[in-house]
């Protein structure tokens, strides 16, 4: 917070000199109210100046309207305008960006002016700021070359897969996350308790992770304790969430037009009379001829809040933090939810000179409601279902094509999940041995996850439009009877490190050294059972179950993983430096026998700024060269691979009996390794005018080889087997990162500016194809994931211009299924005269979004604070269909962009010539449905992430009622996105678009330290 | 306190060491076996053999929709379009044939066959267990086998797994005739294992299902007389049918069935019933699924033994459904006929109404045959899908008597033994032309939806005839009065279609493969 609250307090004194006078002042830390000592203090544009002196006090001749300019190691600078005061009292905040800021890496910390790897890190208070209830979301737009899609707005799933610098195998590219050093899920953790989140992008950051580094890192570390004053804090929010995004649906009235047009275009007749569409229209016969806002009538907005309570401080050898966490975010619809409640404690002891210990403990216990319909099925219907369909009746019921039903009495489907966590540390300095220290620690987390299923059957009501009856009726497929699933996983994650840790410095050289031993072994059961018949709908145990209908199954999943790492790094007056990682690990997803593998890294960094020939250049206060290279791992592989096994399938029926029956799991390769990724990384910080302007630039190269794939683009069908994972694959990424800040103080004002920007691009070099395989539909030498389909080149207009082409080609028909004017004209690439397969080819750009960026700005004046994060995507592709775009899909319904349609006039041809949309039609629809560019979008969005205006209470007023800091302030996330996707919203799971779309937030918080 | 220290650096170094011990990464796998025993033990082999038993397709889910749909028998009700809508618009690719799945799924399970085979000398047990496996090891090769050339024509024939390092991968196709060599082989080698063998059902391979399959396969390559023998083989061990016709598809474990592919609640269900219970305002409803189509209809005769259009036959065409052929009435829905406890309306207006959009019914029928009407059934069917029936090998035996024309007075015999069940007329014994109009229309009422209209039409090359391609659905009007037939769709045909293209991306990896022409 520190950033944005100004703590600035003018004390003036009314005598005014006109000319010259001598002022004096003190300047403290903004925080610790502890003098500056030797802080520069000058005139503004003059050579005029002084320092302070112990007690941070200054003397200094000026006239009025001079601009005093203040400046110190490890502080913002700041400028103040002389009036008519003549005693000054000056704060100073501590800069974010200072070089001796401490950053939290693998196993250890360093000072950000020693960081020879490529880090970026984001604090607490930015993770506070956006508000969600996951981890996940809360980067997005804050760390350059971290990309993050959030494809799901639905309580307790809505966390956003975290992809550092993009792709760069086409097996799982998830990053390696840590908490607190232990292999753990993020998202549940309670963001109140998160010091510090540090991603590591380049192998110099990594390769102390080895085997599973080769994605990228994700280091986070949790708050610990403070300072001899104990801090109670309490911060809450409460907020009101909606839907970012929701399609533009027609109402029945143009539906029924443009349905009718479908039908004559079919040559059929046309479904509704004139008369029949006034009756839409007019909205008098609701039961009949009714205009059903699907989503609107079904999706409201819900609540979020949060509570966090927390209390932070130290004794003579103890050092605590401690919190309570409590989160609760409705749904967009009733009956769906969830519920968090975290705890944890954080406690160093110094047990004597030589021996720290340090226990940590917490616990998450996370409910999740949902409706016994799930989601996607409810999505799905909201964006079939025609609005000419009833939702609700005039008499109150609802009808089948209801989805209150679905909602609100199918039964549930509830989660609840608990993880305790805790890890035990001692660390051991080595008496007469200065430097050397033994730290020997012990992780244990323990999950207990259940999930139970409650199915009832509902009744619905139907009408008769012909007699205006009302009667009762079940929906089909439900039966008649409830039935019950409930499963059950129980495990536990044990992990085990020793380390050696070694630092010395003699005259201008600083060394270290660290030497770790790791193992990490999980092991989780699980069991699952099941009844259906249940009597009645009111109890939901399986007491009440059919005994005929009785399932269960078991299953057990063991890993285990070990590695030894070393670092050693050394430095020369603070100026050069130069950094050695290794690691050996060794896995079980790899066959015992193989020997484990190493993944080495060297970086060295030089900060040219503190040789003497730069000292010419006195705004520039930091410029630093980094260089790494390395090679990184990953164990992207089922289990067991390696082993010739057969397992327990089925069932199948025999003869009326249930039988079991046993299957290999396909050809075993005792010989396949892991991933392995070769990274360079050279960067350049720098940073002028006292911090007032920072740089942060990074290039990388990446290519992954030996990456784990079988060879089925190679080997013919014919073999029968399932192949064996082997290495094969390569990939190269490659892109750069771009981080400028900026921040000032004039006066009462402070503001920052931080801008990042991340682009990579990925390409395939070896994926064992086929060399038959057509040049244009080649994955090789393509990004990943690139789609394959036909190249759309507009719509035919005329009949003449379809017939044309059929005489030209050798079969009489250029394009099959008969297309008509209004239809989509594919390419014919090979120019053989007719589209067919051959014609197909890499269409779009990729699925990942190819550049990311933020912009994230803040301003504090007296006790306001604003701050502002910009977040966008670019370089990307939005493939969307079937009820995402298509009018009449499946039944469907149409959008807003149907309008747009290419209308046929009497002699067969398209009128609209400019038409945006296919003619319209039920049965002959498939021409139009290929996979083709027609139904491309740039996904390019960008977003108001983040919008905040808060205030702090004066000290003053504060001090009076025994509070420390109040702070208070109304918060937003995803205000506004910009787009050229405008049904849905731009990080849409793409495709069908049946998703529960993410939430635009508004809050109201309050921060309260005592 | 400095002693303390020391002995706490030396326990921690202590662990240091130990834990350099690694043997915990050598985890084993807890739910699994070892292929050391399965080809010794007869009761893990017939599991291993189960495991390609489940590989076979059944019928209810081409892909959501039936292959009836693909026939002049049927069309589908989803307003999207399934993929029958392929192969009607004859718009089969290499690319996006429905039946590039059925390519690898083969493959796949004759390698299990192979590898049974290879080691199956090693089967420990008595000896009728023994053979029995073996017997149906060589049943399911052959079955595989056979659904291959039926789909594609020759192709390579594998019967030794591969390796993936020695082998040639890019394999060569077989000829036609030589798959049908391997074919009828396997299933002589099936015979004899199995002669003499334990026999259980119909849910798996038996000496009268290797028969029977055998007589199939030789039909359909056109070699008669011998499809005949065996044929007459299978009818040697079973040739009575079920009194009930409609019970034989609802029923496992009728006598009739040869071979099948079982189901049971809640274990292993299929969706065969919801992709075809007519939708509906008022019955719980299915996706409308298989219509059948007017042409299908028509070609029901009266009882009198009659075709509607002769003039004899007492057809009254305001009254359609009156006085027809039993089968019938088993097969299809009507309007008026009854069923899930009401009296279906497919009239304009009906409950279950015809209509050109949504999942209504496309012709005025609806698939009665091999559905449950149980709701509770709906989403979870547990009817058997029926591969190979007493019924069937009559009338693929009397179809190779007379395509060799020999025999008439065993073909004729073999059709009214099918007839009479249904309380239909004997047929009178007429020329070789005369006779083949008989049985093939005996094929197409007595084995509708079964999969088989859509590969007779190919074999007797009419599947780009006019009474193939247009087809009908009834025309009636709100009060249920029927108007007759209207035309509903003019399909199109490729010769090309005659079989299913080698799937591309298979072409694309073997350079060694011949495409089917015209693809």
């Amino acid at each position: 917070m520190r950033n944005f609250i100004a703590m600035l307090f003018f004390l003036s004194v009314g005598i005014s000199y006109g000319q010259g006078k001598e002022i004096t002042g003190t300047i403290t830390d903004s925080e610790t109210g502890d003098p500056v000592i030797s802080a520069t203090v000058i005139i503004k544009n003059t050579k005029i100046g002084t320092s302070t002196d112990f007690d941070g006090k200054f003397k200094l001749n000026a006239k009025e309207g001079d601009v005093l300019l203040i400046t110190s190691l490890g502080y913002k600078s700041k400028e103040i305008i002389i009036g008519q005061e003549q005693q000054f009292n000056i704060q100073l905040l501590q800069s974010t960006a200072m070089l001796d800021e401490i950053v939290v890496v693998g196993f250890g910390t360093q000072s950000r002016a020693s960081l020879t790897g490529a880090v970026a890190v984001v604090k607490s208070a930015d993770i506070v700021k956006n508000s969600t209830s996951n981890i996940s979301s809360a980067l997005s737009g804050r760390l350059a070359g971290l990309v993050v899609v959030q494809s799901s707005g639905e309580p307790g799933r809505d966390q956003s897969s975290l992809r550092i610098r993009g792709m760069s195998t086409y097996n799982n590219s998830a990053p390696l996350v840590l908490v607190d050093g232990i292999r753990r899920p993020m998202n549940s953790i309670n963001s109140n308790d998160i010091e510090s989140i540090t991603v590591l992008k380049d192998a110099a950051a990594g390769s102390i992770y080895g085997m599973k580094a080769a994605n990228g890192v994700i280091l986070v570390t949790t708050k610990r304790g403070g300072s001899a004053t104990p801090v109670m804090s309490y911060n809450s929010y409460y907020g009101v969430q909606e839907n970012t995004r929701l399609p533009k649906f027609l109402d029945s009235y143009n539906y029924g037009v443009l349905l009718n047009e479908a039908n004559t275009n079919d040559g059929t007749a046309p479904v509704y009379t004139d008369a029949e569409l006034a009756l839409f229209k007019n909205g008098s016969d609701p039961d009949r001829y009714p205009n059903t806002d699907w989503t609107g009538e079904t999706l409201g907005t819900g609540t979020i809040q949060s509570h966090d309570f927390s209390l932070r401080g130290g004794l003579e050898k103890l050092k605590y933090f401690t919190s309570l966490g409590y989160l609760k975010q409705e749904g967009t619809y009733k009956t769906t939810g969830y519920e968090k409640y975290n705890f944890r404690a954080n406690l160093d002891v110094e047990i004597n000179n030589y021996i720290d210990f340090s226990a940590d403990f917490s616990g998450i216990y996370e409910d999740f409601n949902r409706a016994g319909t799930n989601s996607a099925t409810i999505f799905s219907n909201l964006m079939r279902t025609a609005p000419t369909e009833v939702n609700r009746y005039s008499n109150g019921a609802y009808s089948e094509k209801s989805l209150y039903q679905e909602i609100n009495n199918s039964g549930y489907n509830n989660s609840k999940n608990f993880t305790f966590q805790s890890k035990i540390a001692l660390t051991i300095k080595v008496p007469n041995v200065a430097g050397l220290s033994l730290i020997s620690q012990v992780g244990y987390d323990r999950i207990a996850n259940r999930q139970k299923q409650y199915t009832t059957p509902f009744t619905y009501t139907q009408f008769n439009p012909t007699s205006g009856e009302f009667t009762e009726s079940t929906p089909s497929g439900r039966g008649d009877t409830a039935s019950l699933t409930e499963n059950s996983n129980q495990g536990f994650l044990r992990t085990l490190e020793q380390i050696i840790d070694y630092k010395k410095t003699i005259g201008d050289h600083k060394i270290g050294g660290k030497l770790i031993y790791s193992r990490t072994e999980s092991k989780y059961d699980f069991l699952s059972a099941g009844r259906s018949n249940l009597i009645g709908n009111s109890v939901d145990y399986f007491v009440v179950g059919d005994e005929d209908t009785r399932t269960n199954s078991n299953s057990t999943t063991e890993t285990a993983i070990a590695g030894y790492a070393g670092r050693l790094n050394y430095s020369y007056q603070n100026k050069y430096f130069v950094e050695f990682n290794g690691r050996y690990d060794k896995s079980h997803l790899f066959s015992y026998d193989l020997p484990g593998g190493f993944f080495p890294s060297v970086s060295g960094a030089w900060i040219i700024s503190k040789e003497s020939f730069m000292q010419d250049f006195e705004k520039l206060d930091n410029l630093k060269l980094r260089a790494s290279y390395g090679n990184l791992g990953s164990d992207n592989i089922g289990r067991f691979r390696d082993l010739s096994l057969y397992y327990f399938g089925g069932p199948i029926i025999d003869n009326g009996e249930i039988r079991k029956t046993l299957y290999d799991n396909g050809i075993a390769d005792p010989t396949s390794t892991w991933e392995k990724a070769t990274t360079y990384n050279v960067g350049v910080d720098a940073s002028f005018m006292n911090g007032m302007f920072t740089l942060e630039a990074d290039m990388f190269y990446k290519k992954t080889t030996d990456i784990l794939a079988n060879r089925s683009l190679e080997v013919p069908d014919t073999f029968g087997a399932i192949l064996p994972q082997q290495n094969i694959g390569s990939v190269e990424n490659k892109g750069f990162e771009l981080v400028l800040g900026h921040s000032n103080t004039i006066n009462d004002w402070n503001y920052f500016t931080n801008f990042n920007f991340a682009f990579s691009r990925n390409k395939v070099l070896e994926v064992s194809e086929s060399e038959s395989v057509d040049d244009r539909i080649k994955s090789t030498g393509r990004p990943i994931g690139s789609r394959v389909g036909y190249l759309a080149s507009g719509l035919f207009l005329t009949q003449s211009e379809i017939d044309a082409l059929n005489a030209a080609a050798p079969g009489g028909a250029y394009q099959s299924q008969s297309p008509m004017p209004g239809d989509i004209k594919y390419a014919d690439l090979n120019g053989d005269g007719i589209v067919d397969d051959a014609d197909r080819t890499i269409i779009g750009k990729g699925v990942l979004p190819e550049i990311t960026y933020g912009l994230n700005m803040g301003l504090s004046y007296k006790q306001f604070d604003l701050s502002i994060l910009l977040q966008g995507a670019a370089n990307f592709d939005v493939y969307l269909s079937e009820e995402a775009s298509w009018a009449f899909f499946n039944g469907g319904k149409v959008l807003k962009d149907h309008l747009g349609r290419a209308q046929i006039g009497t002699d067969g041809n398209v009128i609209n010539t400019d038409a945006t949309y296919p003619r319209l039609s039920i049965t002959s629809a498939t021409v139009n449905q290929r996979t083709s560019s027609y139904w491309l979008q740039a996904g390019d969005y960008m977003r108001l992430k983040n919008l905040e205006i808060g205030y702090t209470f004066p000290k003053q007023i504060l001090n009076k009622i025994g509070v420390g800091s109040l702070r208070m302030y109304l918060n937003g996330r995803n205000l506004a996105t910009w787009s050229g996707i405008k049904n849905l919203d731009p990080e849409n799971p793409q495709a069908r678009g049946r998703f529960y779309p993410q939430q635009k937030v508004f809050n109201l918080g309050i921060n309260i330290q005592l | 306190m400095m002693k303390n220290s020391k002995i706490i650096i030396i326990a921690l170094l202590g662990i240091f060491t130990i834990s350099c011990n690694d043997e915990f990464l050598d985890l084993k796998p807890l739910e699994s076996i070892s292929s050391e025993n399965i080809f010794k033990d007869p009761a893990l082999a017939e599991l291993y053999l189960n495991e390609v038993y489940q590989g076979i397709p059944d019928g209810f889910n081409r892909g959501w929709y039936m292959l009836s749909s693909a026939s002049d028998d049927g069309e589908n009700a989803y307003s999207w379009a399934a993929s029958n809508s392929r192969f009607n618009t004859s718009s089969i690719t290499p690319a996006n044939s429905p039946y590039n799945g059925l390519w690898g799924n083969s493959y796949t399970q004759i390698r299990r066959i192979n590898e049974f085979i290879l080691n199956y000398a090693d089967l420990v047990g008595n000896d009728s267990e023994v053979n029995r496996l073996k017997g149906e090891v060589h049943f399911l090769r052959a079955f595989y086998y056979a659904e291959l050339l039926k789909h594609f024509g020759g192709v390579p024939i594998i019967q030794v797994p591969q390796s993936l390092e020695g082998d040639e991968l890019l394999v060569s196709r077989n000829t036609r005739a030589e798959t049908t060599d391997f074919i009828v082989s396997e299933l002589d080698a099936a015979i004899t294992f199995f002669t003499g063998a334990t026999n259980t059902g119909s849910s798996r391979g038996s000496l009268i299902s290797s028969y029977a399959l055998k007589g199939r396969v030789l039909l359909y390559e056109g070699n008669y007389s011998e499809s005949a023998i065996a044929s007459r083989k299978a009818l040697d061990i079973k040739s009575a049918l079920d009194s009930n016709y409609g019970n034989i598809f609802l029923s496992d474990g009728t006598d009739e069935v040869i071979f099948d592919k079982q189901f049971q609640d809640p274990d292993k269900t299929h969706y065969g019933n919801v992709f075809n219970i007519p939708k509906s305002t008022r019955i719980p409803s299915g996706w409308g699924g298989t219509n059948p189509t007017q042409n299908l209809v028509d070609e029901y005769e009266m009882n009198t033994g009659k075709m509607i259009t002769d003039p004899a036959s007492g057809y009254d065409a305001t009254a359609p459904y009156v006085g027809r052929d039993k089968r019938f009435y088993e097969s299809i829905l009507y309007d008026g006929a009854e069923a899930y406890g009401v009296i279906i309306e497919t009239r304009p207006g009906g409950a279950e109404h015809i209509d050109t959009g949504g999942d209504w019914t496309k012709t005025g029928y609806s698939l009665k045959k091999l559905i449950q009407q149980d709701p509770a059934r709906l989403w979870g069917g547990t009817q058997h899908w029926v591969y190979m029936r007493v019924a069937e090998v009559h009338l693929n035996y009397a179809e190779a008597l007379i395509e060799s024309g020999s025999n008439l007075g065993a073909a004729k015999a073999s059709i009214d033994a099918v007839r009479q069940r249904s309380e239909m007329p004997v047929i009178t014994i007429g020329n070789q032309t005369e006779m083949r109009t008989k049985v093939r229309h005996e094929r197409r009422i007595e084995l509708a939806f079964e999969e088989h209209r859509f590969w007779d039409v190919r074999r007797w090359g009419i599947a780009g005839n006019p009474e193939v391609l247009n087809i009908y659905r009834m025309d009636m009007d709100t009060n249920g009065n029927f108007l007759g037939k209207e035309i509903w769709e003019t399909r199109t045909w490729l010769d090309s279609h005659y079989l299913m293209p080698i799937p591309q991306s298979e072409m694309d990896k073997n350079k060694n493969l011949t495409q089917n022409a015209g693809y």
